[in-house]
């Protein structure tokens, strides 16, 4: 039987902290969307170590605009940050980002992103990590948007 | 003469019954070779409730941004049943316009 794969850290301690560019498709802001974010930080059961999060892209060193139209994402809106502003908001609660490296055959670039408190990881997202997100991202019209399946 | 001719009274509309609707995350689609772009849904253990829908007619939705038709497979991994959602349609914005 194969074994399941170990999904792999991004080490944001050697990343530059105010260029490296994380994207969350969809409007993240909107207060309608809070539960459906919080239904989205899951497990993904398919790696033998913990890995939980939101699903984001993330290539060192691509801009925004490689980013977002390498996924092409379906949803009109986009929200998007730093490394180093995620990373300031978090710490104000407390909390601290880890990116799981979790390509899929659609993005490349995929990760996955968990939030830690105090070393642990978060198995759920909490309100004031979900304020802490919000307060990071700048929200966008989309201008890569793709229906296609 | 009495009037035997059957009475045809005009059906009620048929309304198609809504197609269940399964939370998808679209930020974390997959590829499959054989099913094309497909949904994580996760394992039969965290969600049992999709065994009975194996197969059958969906609809993926992220409330208020997209949703896309489809169905619900289930495949043997690692030793454990995964459960994709394979889309049988474009995917359609839902959210709301400006």
């Amino acid at each position: 039987m194969a074994q399941k794969p170990t999904a792999l850290i991004v080490d944001l301690s050697q990343v530059s902290i105010l260029t490296e560019i994380i994207i969350r498709a969809g409007n993240v802001a909107d207060p309608q969307n809070r539960a459906h974010t919080k239904a989205a930080y899951e497990p993904d059961e398919r790696y033998d170590n913990q890995v939980i999060g939101l699903s984001v892209v993330f290539r060192r060193g691509a801009t925004l605009d490689e980013l977002a139209s390498t996924a092409s994402f379906p949803n009109r809106k986009l929200g998007y940050t730093s490394v180093g502003v995620l990373s300031q908001e978090l710490a104000s609660i407390g909390c601290a980002p880890v990116l799981f490296i979790t390509p899929t055959g659609r993005f490349l670039d995929h990760h996955t992103l968990a939030f830690t408190r105090r070393g642990a990881i978060e198995e759920s997202l909490a309100d004031d990590a979900l304020d802490a997100l919000i307060r990071a991202l700048l929200m966008v019209d989309n201008p890569y948007q793709v229906m296609r399946a | 003469m009495p009037d035997v001719t059957p009475k045809v009274t005009p059906e009620a509309p048929q309304t198609a019954a809504p197609l269940p609707e399964i939370f998808a995350d679209f930020a974390g689609m997959d590829r499959l070779p054989d099913l094309g772009t497909v949904l994580m849904l996760g394992t039969a253990k965290r969600h049992p409730e999709y065994a009975q829908l194996v197969g059958k007619p969906v609809v993926f939705r992220y409330p208020n941004e997209v949703e896309a038709d489809g169905y619900i497979v289930s495949r043997e991994q690692y030793g454990e049943t995964f459960f994709y959602g394979a889309l049988t349609s474009d995917i359609r914005d839902i959210s709301p316009h400006d």
